[in-house]
């Protein structure tokens, strides 16, 4: 059996956070323009919430278990919303003739990117990157650059307006 | 395995990694200076030493290096350590009465949570207030800040997160977008802030309040007392808070019909109004009459203590719920606490420091209020409020007893603003638990928090002046 890819695969990485839909409407055009295969990441990225509920949990905050509990609601919810958002994109990406995978998964987001770019060998990334304050970009890293530098392929940023 | 690059600036990088140990040492170098100096004027060298103590866990409080209560107990191993005071008395003062009102009241909360019974009251509150997007806002407003007066602030914030989720989404409210979805996070987050404070219940930073003190004073407020003071503060900050709301975000639905039937199916799935749920409301609300009418004899961890003892004998509750849903550490911290404060009061050390402080600023007692109304407003923002009770309150009861003030109106200055933080998601965890929803961005928290921060800080203080001499409060 051959292992050669036939087609090239572009990857859309899409988390709790990072949801543009010009990055969306990007990624369809370059994967039908090139003819690729489409895969849209949708990463549940599990910081946001713990990052919350471990500080709140020093405070006179609840026990553990209704922590875990409003943890467990969250997760849940942000993967509800990111199942209906690869559904809305499957069909435009259809409906533009693009054939399209999507994925959800759990985890820190870089590492999770990496970890799908590697077994979907990805010929090209697309992501956008975020508003944020220079200082926080310095001092508090930025993931899209941690990808740049980390991933074994092309990475295009869409810068959000 | 992967080795995933850090592409920050080395120096960046070493500073993150570097950040922790260094704070260690350097609060150790301070500490280790400030306990060998020379003491100044009017300090004796137990207070100087009770001054390094406080430094180390004021840093520790603020930057949250290790849990809150891992820096009390470090406070309650220091002074005996150091000859301020002696391990007997130290660890007596663990034991204090406020430390088992909240370990009580922390276990009828668990048990009402356990049970389902706050649920079920919540979704038939909420079913009822039905019918106009303003009656169902006005329903997720004031339940949880009715509830609030009885149980902890936070649990109830974290039962009607779910409830309020559900109603958002089968409106079809869109994340992000929909006013409606904004008010109605918000407005869940700000009643349960508001009503918090009304009572002892809300949150364990009252009755810390009150344990510093009756141990630096011999002072006491009870239950009822309190009440009276705050509760018609926070009808206001109610009032003033919903019109905030209305007036911050749109209302873009007409129909709430289909909140109305998530609300039932919910309810539906909780089953019949059990004989448990109705026992524990039954003792909950026992307690709550006894804490009122009979808590200055009878004492309020006394009654509390009774209450849980009688949800075991009736077997509504067990122990491994209890270990489950009680945040432990929180006991840990304000034993510590408590012990500290009075460390402070009793080396002469909180008076040293308010003078050297905040008492050239404090010129009379109504200029004292209102600054440590304010400290504890802003500094609620962004550290825990138990630390701010903790901080402020040796140095509050120091300065007021040098003007002559009656130690109870410093203490209720300083605890029930030490409640309102409305601004961040770090400040409170009402809010945090809002904002993680994903409805609204930090922008819409954060002006119309601010909005309601000056409004609280202004009406408390408005209430101090006008309404609290005729309850015989006088500033």
């Amino acid at each position: 059996m051959s292992t050669e890819k036939q087609r090239k695969t572009i990857m859309l990485v899409l988390s709790t956070t990072r949801q543009s839909p010009v990055t969306v409407d990007e990624a369809i055009v370059t994967a039908k323009k090139d003819e690729a295969e489409l895969v849209v990441l949708f990463v549940n990225d599990s910081k946001i919430p713990s990052m919350v509920f471990d500080r709140m949990a020093d405070y006179d905050f609840i026990g553990d278990k209704p922590s875990e509990e409003l943890t467990t609601a969250i997760q849940r919810e942000y993967c509800l919303r990111g199942n209906a958002l690869l559904d809305e994109i499957e069909k435009k990406a259809k409906a533009e003739g693009v054939s399209c995978k999507t994925i959800i998964e759990g985890g820190e987001f870089v590492e999770t990117c990496l970890k799908m770019v590697e077994r979907y060998r990805v010929d090209l990334v697309i992501m956008n990157r975020m508003k944020r304050s220079a200082i926080s970009r310095f001092f508090l890293g930025s993931a899209v650059d941690k990808l740049t530098a980390n991933a074994p392929c092309p990475v295009k940023v869409v810068e959000e307006a | 395995m992967r080795v995933v690059v850090d592409t920050r600036p080395l120096w960046v990088i070493l500073l993150s990694v570097a950040y922790r140990p260094a704070a260690f040492i350097g609060l150790g170098a301070i500490f280790w200076y400030i306990i060998h100096l020379t003491p100044p004027a009017g300090l004796t060298e137990a207070g100087l030493k009770t001054i390094g103590v406080f430094v180390v866990c004021l840093f520790l409080w603020v930057t949250g290096l290790i849990p809150l209560s891992i820096t009390s107990l470090l406070a309650m191993v220091m002074i005996p350590l150091l000859g301020i005071m002696e391990s007997k008395k130290v660890y007596s003062l663990f034991g204090n009465e406020a430390v088992f009102f909240i370990l009580g009241a922390f276990i009828l909360a668990a048990a009402m949570m356990k049970s389902g019974l706050s649920s079920r009251m919540a979704l038939l509150v909420l079913r009822r207030c039905g019918g106009t997007p303003t009656k169902l806002l006005l329903g997720v407003y004031l339940f949880p800040a009715f509830l609030s007066f009885w149980m902890s602030e936070h649990a109830v914030a974290a039962m009607m997160f779910p409830i309020v989720l559900e109603i958002a989404k089968a409106l079809g409210l869109k994340p992000m977008q929909s006013g409606y979805a904004k008010s109605l996070f918000l407005a869940s987050a700000w009643g349960c802030i508001i009503g918090g404070v009304a009572t002892f219940l809300g949150g364990a930073r009252n009755p810390l309040a009150i344990g510093i003190l009756k141990e630096s004073t011999g002072s006491d407020i009870d239950f009822f007392e309190w009440m009276v003071a705050v509760v018609p503060v926070v009808l206001i900050l109610l009032a003033i808070g919903f019109v905030v709301i209305l007036k911050w975000f749109p209302r873009d639905i007409v129909d709430t019909g289909k909140a109305a039937e998530v609300l039932d199916k919910k309810n539906e799935h909780l089953g019949a109004f059990s004989l448990n749920e109705k026992m524990i409301g039954g003792i909950m609300v026992l307690a709550i009459v006894f804490w009122i009418l009979e808590g200055k004899r009878l004492g309020l961890a006394n009654i509390a203590i009774i209450a849980v003892t009688l949800l075991f004998v009736f077997r509504l509750i067990r122990w491994k719920d209890v270990e489950e849903y009680v945040n432990w550490g929180i006991l840990l911290m304000y034993g510590g606490a408590i012990a500290l404060g009075a460390a402070l009061a009793s080396t002469g050390a909180a008076e040293w420091a308010a003078n050297a402080t905040i008492g050239r600023w404090a010129t009379s007692p109504m200029a004292l209020v209102l600054l440590f109304s304010a400290l504890s407003i802003l500094l609620t923002e962004a550290m825990s409020n138990a630390a701010i009770i903790a901080i402020l309150m040796p140095v509050g009861i120091s300065l007021s007893a040098k003007m002559g003030m009656d130690p109870k109106i410093i203490t209720m200055a300083i605890a029930m603003p030490s409640g309102l933080a409305y601004c961040l998601p770090i400040s409170t965890p009402a809010t945090a638990i809002a904002y993680s929803s994903g409805f609204f961005r930090m922008k819409d928290l954060v002006v119309p928090g601010v909005i309601m921060g000056v409004v609280s800080w202004v009406v408390f203080n408005l209430m101090i002046r006008i309404y609290w001499p005729l309850i015989g409060h006088a500033v």
